[in-house]
C-alpha cells in the first residue's frame, strides 16, 4: 500500500507457503487413493479366512512367481507413484525452507530466553540475568573475531528486547496486539513471486510458460483423459474389443453350436492382445490359451501368462455383452470356461470336479466311476488315492484337504420379496433371496436331506429382515456377511477372487430374465464345523447363508404365476453349483395383514411343482408331504428299462 | 459396412445364379462369404422349386400344401407307428427317417404352417424309436431340434429329459424335466422322472 510498485518476494518468504497449498490440494487425495488402491488389492483377497492354502506347486511355478513380482513391481514404479515422490519430496523441501525462514524473521521472546510459554514472570528475570551476562559486550573476551563479537551484540539487544516485551507493560501490549515488542509493523502487499521473474529478463520465459501450460498442456492433458474415458467402456475392454464381441452376437447363427473353444477364438481376436503383445497373431493367442487350459509349460511362459491375466477380465466383458442379448446358453458357457481358465482344465467331460485337485493324475480320474467332491470325500483315504492316481501320502492329504475345503452350497429355502409387502406386488423392484447352507463335502447328510434346521432360527432371520433399517436399505443383512477369500487357482497366474454367479431364467424361453450377478459375501464358517456338528438338530454353531440379488426389471404387470430357472454357478470351483426352479406368485396387495401367510411363493404343499422343489430341498417339507410320497414311490422301480415311454408314443399319436 | 462388388453370375438356360470365390478375400470376411453363399444356395433351390412347378404358384395358403405328398406322408408316418408298436424299433427309425426327408423335400413355397406340424410328428415318433434303440445322442439331437420348433410342450422336455438321462448328464437332465413342469405343473410322468434323476444326482455326489 505504501507505494504504486509491486513487492516481490526476493527473500523466498511467501512464496513456498503458496506453493506448498497448491501441491496439498493436489497430493493430499492422490496419496490417499493410491495408498487405499495398494492397501486393498488382491494381497488382501489370499489373507481373508478360509481360503485355502496347500503345498503345491505347478510346473510353471518358476514363471509364475517372477510374473506376479514383475507386475507388482509395474504397480510400484508406476508413473502415479513417481509423482507422488516427486510430489512429496517438493513438499519436504519447502517446509524445510519455511522452517529455515522462520528461524531468521520471527521475533519469540520465549524462544530468544529459552524459557517456556508459561515461564513466570521471575523465572524469565533470572533467565534474562544469566543470558545477559553471557551476551554482555562488556564480558566479551577481547581475543574473538569480530563477526563473532558482532552476533554477540545483536543477540544482546535481542535478549533486552525479550525481556522488555515478556516484563515492560507497553511492549508487552505491543507484542500481544501486533506481534512485535516496536508496535505496529509495515503492512505490505506483493506478489508471491521473485522481482526476476516478471520484470527481469526471464519475463518472457514465464509469459511463455502460461502459454505452454493453457495452449499445450491442458488440452493435452484433458484430452488424453477424454480418449481413455472413449477407448475403454464401462466393463474396462478395448471399443474395439466390445464391438467385435456385439458383432459376434448380431450375426449369431442358431444352427451352429458355440463351444468353449469357438469363445476362445473369439477371444484370440481382442484388441487388448494386439496392444499388449503386438507381434502375435490371433492363432497363436488361441495357441498360448489352449497351452495354458492343457498346462504345457512353453518356451514363451512369460507371453503366455500375460495373455491368461487378461482373459477374466475379457470374459467378463463378454458376459455382459452376452446378458444384453438375454443369451443364457453362451452366459453359462462363459461362467463354465472362466473356471476353466482358473483352473486351467480342458473344457469338457464330467471329471472337472475331481480335476482341480491338486496333484490328480488326470489319466486315473477319467478312467474311473467317481466323478463328484461328495462321493470322492466318503471313501476311504486309500481309495481315494486309488481314484485320483496320487500314491504320495502327502500329497494326497493335500489333494482331500482342497477338496474338503471348497466351499459347496445347499439351498434351505428361496423367495422372491418385495421390501415392505407380504406378497410380491406387481410393477414392483422385488428381490430374489436364497437361504444357503455352506458345507464341505466331506459333510455327508443322511439320505441327502439337509440337517434341521430349527424353526425359531429361521422365523429370527425373517424378524431380522423385517427389521426396518433392513427395509430401508433391503441389501443390509446380506452386505453383512464376510467377504470370500481369493480362490484356490494354483495354475493361475493372478490372485482370482472367488464367487457365485446368480443367472435367474425365465422357463417359458429359457433365457436370461435378469442379467448374471456377482455375489462374493458370504460366511464359510461351516466348512469347520465336523460332519456330526452339522447334523445335529440344533446347532449353534450352523451359519445360514444369505444371497440376496435385487432384480432389475420390475416384477411383471399382471398378476399370475412365473416361472423361473435359477442358476447359481460358482466362477472359480467346480461342484459347487445350485440349479432349480422357483415360482414367482404376482399378487394384489392384501386389504389386511395376515399373519401367518407372509410369503406364498415357496408353500411346498401348494401343487406338485412345488412338491418336486419339496423332494429337492430335503426333509425339512418332505415331512409336509409324507402322505404323498408312499403313492408315488411304487414308480421308482422302472427307472432304467425306460419302459414307460411306450406310452409317449401313443400319445404323440393321438395328437394327429 | 463396406459395399463391394460380389463375382456372382447368373446362368439364364439353368436360372441359376452362381458365386465365383476365386477373388480373395480378407480373414475377417470367411463368415460373411459363407453366408453369402448358403443365401445364394437357398435363392437357387427356391427358384428350382418353383421353375419345376411349371406355373407360378400361388401365394402360400393353408391350401398350397401338395395333397398327394399329404396322404403319403400320412402313411408313411402310420407304418412307422405300426413297426414301433410291433417293437420293430430300427424298423420305426428308418420309417420315420423316410418321413422326415419326405417332409423336406417338399417344394419351399407350400404353407410352413401346414408341413410344420408334419415335421413335428415325425420328430417326436423318431426321438422315441430312438429312445428304444439306445441310440440317445441321435434321440437327444432329435428332442432338441423339437424343443426349438415348439418350446412348450412338456412331453417334449420328457423326451430331452431322458435322453440326457441314458447320456449320464442327469444335471441336465433335471433342468429338462423341471423346465417341463414348468409349462404343466401336474404332469405325472414328469414328476417321477424328476424324482428318479434326483434320487441318481444323490448317489453320485454320495449323499445316498
Amino acid at each position: 500500500m505504501s507505494s504504486s510498485q509491486y513487492n516481490y518476494d526476493e527473500d523466498g518468504e511467501t512464496w513456498p507457503y503458496f506453493v506448498l497449498t497448491l501441491l496439498a490440494v493436489v497430493l493430499v487425495p492422490y496419496t490417499y487413493t493410491t495408498v487405499k488402491s495398494l492397501l486393498f488389492s488382491e494381497k488382501d483377497a489370499t489373507k481373508r479366512a478360509h481360503a485355502i492354502e496347500v503345498d503345491y506347486t505347478p510346473a510353471n511355478a518358476a514363471q509364475i512367481r517372477s510374473f506376479r513380482v514383475a507386475t507388482q513391481a509395474k504397480k510400484l514404479l508406476s508413473t502415479r507413484l513417481l509423482v507422488l515422490a516427486v510430489g512429496w519430496g517438493l513438499f519436504a523441501y519447502l517446509v524445510l525452507i519455511l522452517k529455515e525462514n522462520t528461524h531468521t524473521n520471527a521475533f519469540d521472546p520465549y524462544a530468544i530466553l529459552e524459557v517456556s510459554l508459561s515461564a513466570t514472570e521471575k523465572e524469565v528475570k533470572s533467565r534474562y540475568r544469566k543470558l545477559s551476562l553471557k551476551f554482555h559486550p562488556d564480558k566479551i573476551a577481547n581475543d574473538v573475531l569480530a563477526e563473532v563479537k558482532q552476533s554477540m551484540e545483536e543477540m544482546f539487544i535481542k535478549i533486552n528486547q525479550a525481556y522488555k516485551a515478556l516484563t515492560d507493560e507497553d511492549t508487552k501490549k505491543n507484542y500481544e496486539l501486533y506481534g512485535h515488542p516496536d508496535g505496529p509493523q509495515e503492512r505490505l502487499m506483493g506478489i508471491a513471486l521473485p522481482k526476476f521473474l516478471i520484470e527481469g529478463a526471464y519475463s518472457p520465459l514465464l509469459v511463455v510458460l502460461y502459454f505452454i501450460v493453457i495452449v499445450g498442456v491442458l488440452p493435452y492433458v484433458v484430452g488424453r483423459w477424454w480418449t481413455n474415458v472413449q477407448m475403454y467402456t464401462k466393463k474396462g475392454i478395448h471399443v474395439e474389443t466390445a464391438t467385435f464381441f456385439v458383432t459376434k452376437f448380431v450375426n449369431l447363427n442358431p444352427a451352429n453350436m458355440v463351444t468353449p473353444f469357438t469363445i476362445i477364438e473369439w477371444l484370440s481376436y481382442a484388441t487388448e492382445f494386439k496392444l499388449q503383445c503386438p507381434d502375435l497373431t490371433p492363432k497363436q493367442i488361441e495357441q498360448h490359451i489352449l497351452d495354458h487350459l492343457y498346462r504345457r509349460v512353453t518356451a514363451d511362459e512369460r507371453s503366455k501368462l500375460e495373455i491368461v491375466s487378461i482373459l477374466p477380465t475379457l470374459i467378463n466383458a463378454l458376459l455382459d455383452i452376452s446378458a444384453t442379448f438375454r443369451n443364457s446358453e453362451i452366459s453359462l458357457l462363459l461362467i463354465d470356461l472362466n473356471r476353466y481358465i482358473t483352473q486351467a482344465l480342458v473344457p469338457g467331460g464330467r471329471y472337472a470336479q475331481l480335476l482341480q485337485l491338486p496333484y490328480v493324475d488326470p489319466k486315473v480320474v477319467t478312467s474311473q466311476l467317481v466323478k463328484t467332491l461328495g462321493k470322492l470325500l466318503t471313501l476311504s483315504e486309500e481309495k481315494i488315492g486309488e481314484a485320483l492316481g496320487i500314491k504320495d501320502a502327502a500329497q494326497l492329504k493335500t489333494a482331500i484337504q482342497v477338496a474338503s475345503e471348497i466351499p459347496l452350497l445347499k439351498i434351505v429355502d428361496a423367495k422372491f420379496t418385495v421390501p415392505g409387502e407380504t406378497v410380491v406386488t406387481s410393477n414392483s423392484t422385488a428381490y430374489l433371496e436364497m437361504r444357503v447352507l455352506v458345507k464341505s463335502a466331506k459333510h455327508t447328510f443322511k439320505g441327502g436331506k439337509l440337517p434341521v434346521l430349527k424353526k425359531e432360527k429361521l422365523a429370527s432371520m425373517d424378524a431380522e429382515a423385517a427389521k426396518f433399517e433392513n427395509l430401508k436399505d433391503p441389501m443390509s443383512l446380506a452386505d453383512q456377511q464376510p467377504e470370500l477369500p481369493a480362490a484356490y487357482a494354483p495354475w493361475f497366474p493372478q490372485a482370482v477372487s472367488s464367487g457365485w454367479m446368480v443367472c435367474p431364467l425365465l422357463q417359458s424361453d429359457a433365457k436370461l430374465a435378469e442379467p448374471p450377478t456377482f455375489v462374493n459375501k458370504l460366511d464359510l464358517s461351516n466348512l469347520e464345523l465336523t460332519s456330526e456338528e452339522i447334523t445335529t438338530a440344533d446347532n449353534e454353531k450352523l451359519q445360514v447363508g444369505l444371497i440376496k440379488v435385487k432384480l432389475i426389471a420390475p416384477t411383471p404387470g399382471t398378476t399370475g404365476q412365473f416361472q423361473f430357472r435359477i442358476i447359481v454357478k460358482n466362477i472359480a470351483y467346480f461342484g459347487a453349483d445350485l440349479d432349480f426352479p422357483i415360482i414367482m406368485t404376482v399378487e394384489e396387495p392384501p386389504a389386511e395383514y395376515i399373519e401367518e401367510k407372509i410369503y406364498e411363493i415357496e408353500d411346498p404343499d401348494e401343487d406338485s411343482l412345488a412338491g418336486a422343489m419339496a423332494l429337492f430341498r430335503g426333509e425339512r417339507v418332505k415331512r409336509v408331504e409324507s402322505s404323498d410320497d408312499s403313492d408315488e414311490s411304487d414308480f421308482d422301480d422302472d427307472k432304467n428299462d425306460g419302459s414307460d415311454f411306450t406310452d409317449i408314443n401313443t400319445d404323440t399319436e393321438d395328437e394327429k | 459396412m463396406t459395399a463391394f462388388e460380389l463375382p456372382m453370375t447368373y446362368d439364364a438356360s439353368t436360372k441359376k445364379i452362381s458365386f465365383d470365390p476365386a477373388q480373395q478375400y480378407e480373414d475377417d470376411d470367411e463368415e460373411f462369404l459363407d453366408r453369402v453363399k448358403l443365401e445364394i444356395k437357398q435363392l437357387n433351390v427356391l427358384v428350382d422349386d418353383i421353375v419345376s412347378h411349371g406355373s407360378l404358384p400361388t401365394p402360400p395358403t393353408p391350401d398350397t400344401t401338395n395333397k398327394q405328398l399329404t396322404t403319403l406322408i400320412k402313411k408313411m408316418y402310420d407304418g412307422g407307428v405300426k413297426s414301433f408298436k410291433a417293437e420293430k424299433y430300427p424298423d420305426a427309425v428308418k420309417q420315420f427317417s423316410l418321413g422326415i426327408e419326405m417332409v423336406s423335400r417338399r417344394a419351399k413355397f407350400e404353407s410352413f404352417q401346414q408341413t410344420l406340424p408334419e415335421l413335428n410328428l415325425f420328430l417326436m415318433s423318431r426321438t422315441d424309436s430312438y429312445l428304444k434303440t439306445k441310440e440317445y445322442l441321435k434321440a437327444f439331437n432329435d428332442a432338441d431340434l423339437l424343443l426349438s420348433i415348439v418350446p412348450n410342450v412338456p412331453e417334449n422336455y420328457l423326451r430331452k429329459g431322458v435322453a440326457c438321462y441314458f447320456l449320464g448328464n442327469y444335471e441336465a437332465s433335471k433342468a429338462e424335466y423341471e423346465r417341463g413342469l414348468a409349462f404343466d405343473p401336474k404332469n405325472v410322468r414328469l414328476q417321477n422322472e424328476l424324482k428318479v434323476v434326483i434320487e441318481h444326482l444323490k448317489t453320485e455326489n454320495g449323499e445316498l
